[in-house]
């Protein structure tokens, strides 16, 4: 198929049906054989038939992608709409759309055939998956259309397509120990945000997530119905969620498969946060990488959008990631905020600056993401695996040296994951301790 | 040639066999028939275009099967023209070589295929072999392919069989009148690739 820079060329097949009807008639004449007209007619009534209308402007195309943000493994709803700009009828329009890989479409490695009425559009809603979370491109999408039985060809039609925003699935966290320094109520004001607390705002029916501590008995005997004591939060803690990015490990396989470091990290982020501002605490995150990035806290649900969001943008170095130009200045994050590292510690850059952290009177604990990864075989000559356990000693070593500084380690497990070493930085900071003065 | 450039090529053919296999395995049910309409009316327009006598049928049917099959494996390429070309030049082998009978229901199966094979087989060029093809439009290209042959077996071998009623006369007017058909269809084709579009 010949296609130049005019919007309709020709195809082969109307060469063909030119040239055999030429031989054909100009044989006929020749040998004076009726026949042959005979053998040249259907394919001169299909070509005069079928170059009857032509259509003279290419088709368009267009890709529809959901505004709003998707839920890792959710449906993302896609259609494909191409459109004849054409009195004329076309026989069918072929269009292909690319797509990020973390985007799994029905089909989507395959061309689809649409056949748009002239004037008008016809689509195709297309049965999408989002496997991870991130920004993932859906498009280009090109298309050509073929008109008068397969004789004409029109020149490709493309459209950029978009952006589809994946929120990470946020695993069950919750942390039920105090914060280590909540300086609780400040002022003579109460918050007026929702959220654990002593002031209370009303009640209302139970929901997914409430705690059962919180049911309002006396209403719910009188209405037979759950419901619970409604509290304005008298929290004064903030949260700061550092993600250590600067190294990648291990193969994302989406939300059906492995996760790696920086899935880990983002998942968990997702999920610490998420359950800190509904307490009605102040969160704010924080990226270790080559360009670290910085989201000023706040509490409530806006900021629980705009952390998701932020998360979205989370990149790790490839390969050995470069030690970043400034690092975490300790001054970004406030004396009394617990700040939660979620590191992989893959590098000794990751422990200097969670150590440099804690030196300056900062509330650190460190969640290990990098998880089984750390047990995970690697396969090679013989000195493979002894150089493996050498790294694993010298990591280990590394966690010994955070935990002598002050830093608790802990593995991201999840729910309760933190449990334990909030309990035990609450009991050392209520204790007495001797300070230079 | 050295060794490695041997295996190099060697791994390039096998590279090329599994992306063809590959390729293979993904064609999809539409194209798939479109294809298949296009080799087997291919397959019947050269074994309806050789002589009849001495068994030739039977002796190149097996040189007819690839080659037809050519034809629904590449319907992009001069193939299909070629195929068209030697279905033709065998026929008037038949008839004049072999003096086999210009029969009619010959003549109209011959026309038949030959449009056939070429409907298809442009149908199948624009049609990628993986693309998925709603039923609909297949059957509306049937239709118009159905309603094309019907016309032109009517007109072409209809009118054959009036004016092959009608007595012989030697004169110059038959070649006369059939130059300007001939000159009057090219140029009606011309006429329509050439005038603006709707």
């Amino acid at each position: 198929v010949e296609t130049t820079g005019d919007t309709w060329t020709p195809t082969r097949a109307l060469g063909r049906a030119v040239l055999l009807t030429g031989i054909l008639v100009l044989l006929a004449v020749v040998l004076g054989r009726l026949d042959l007209v005979a053998l040249a007619v259907p394919l001169a009534v299909g070509a005069v038939w079928s170059l009857r209308a032509r259509p003279a402007q290419e088709p368009r195309v267009e890709i529809g992608l959901p505004a709003d943000a998707v839920a890792e493994g959710g449906d993302v709803g896609v259609v494909l709409r191409v459109g004849n700009p054409n009195r004329a009828r076309v026989d069918l329009c072929v269009t292909r759309v690319s797509h990020s890989p973390w985007i799994r479409i029905q089909h989507g490695d395959r061309p689809f055939v649409l056949d748009p009425n002239p004037g008008q559009s016809a689509e195709i809603a297309l049965t999408a998956t989002a496997l991870r979370w991130g920004r993932h491109q859906v498009g280009p999408a090109k298309a050509f259309a073929v008109a008068c039985d397969g004789l004409l060809l029109s020149a490709p039609a493309v459209t950029d397509g978009g952006d589809v925003r994946v929120h990470p699935v946020k695993p069950a966290f919750r942390a039920d120990q105090a914060m280590p320094r909540a300086s609780a109520l400040v002022g003579i004001h109460r918050s007026h945000r929702p959220g654990e607390g002593g002031e209370l705002a009303g009640v209302r029916r139970y929901g997914p997530g409430d705690r059962l501590r919180r049911v309002d008995w006396r209403v719910t005997l009188r209405t037979r119905e759950l419901f619970i004591a409604h509290t304005l939060s008298d929290r004064d803690a903030e949260v700061v969620v550092l993600l250590d990015v600067l190294h990648e490990a291990g193969q994302s396989g989406g939300i059906h498969g492995t996760a790696s470091v920086v899935d880990t990290a983002v998942r968990a982020s997702a999920a610490i946060a998420e359950h800190y501002l509904r307490q009605g605490d102040r969160v704010a995150l924080l990226e270790y990488s080559e360009h670290p990035r910085h989201l000023r806290a706040a509490s409530g649900r806006h900021q629980l959008h705009a952390a998701l969001e932020w998360l979205l943008h989370t990149r790790a170095a490839q390969g050995v990631g470069e030690q970043p130009v400034f690092g975490i200045d300790p001054h970004l994050i406030p004396p009394s905020a617990l700040v939660v590292v979620l590191t992989p510690m893959l590098g000794s850059e990751s422990a200097e600056m969670i150590a440099r952290l804690a030196r300056a009177g900062r509330v650190v604990v460190a969640v290990d993401t990098l998880g089984s990864l750390e047990k995970r075989p690697v396969h090679g000559s013989q000195w493979t695996s002894l150089a493996q356990r050498l790294w694993r000693l010298e990591r280990d070593n590394t966690i010994g040296q955070l935990r002598e500084v002050g830093v608790p380690v802990t593995a991201w497990a999840g729910a309760g994951s933190l449990d334990q070493v909030l309990r035990d930085m609450t009991r050392m900071a209520a204790a007495p301790r001797i300070v230079r003065r | 040639m050295t060794e490695s450039n041997l295996r190099e090529r060697a791994a390039g053919i096998r590279s090329r066999v599994v992306h063809v296999i590959g390729q293979a395995g993904r064609i999809s049910a539409g194209p798939a028939v479109v294809r298949l309409i296009a080799a087997v009316a291919a397959l019947v327009a050269l074994m309806l275009s050789v002589p009849t006598e001495y068994g030739l049928a039977a002796r190149l049917s097996l040189l007819a099967v690839p080659v037809a099959a050519g034809v629904g494996l590449f319907p992009r390429t001069r193939w299909v023209t070629v195929v068209a070309v030697v279905a033709v030049l065998a026929w008037l082998t038949s008839t004049i070589g072999f003096d086999d009978a210009v029969a009619l229901w010959r003549v109209a199966l011959l026309a038949a295929a030959l449009y056939l094979m070429h409907a298809a087989a442009a149908m199948a060029a624009v049609l990628p072999h993986d693309s998925i093809v709603p039923g609909r439009i297949l059957v509306r290209w049937a239709g118009r392919v159905g309603a094309v042959l019907g016309v032109g077996l009517v007109l072409g071998v209809g009118g054959m069989a009036i004016v092959s009623q009608l007595s012989p006369v030697q004169s110059l007017v038959g070649p006369i009148v059939g130059s300007l058909v001939a000159a009057g269809l090219t140029g009606l084709l011309a006429w329509h690739l050439r005038r603006p579009s709707e």
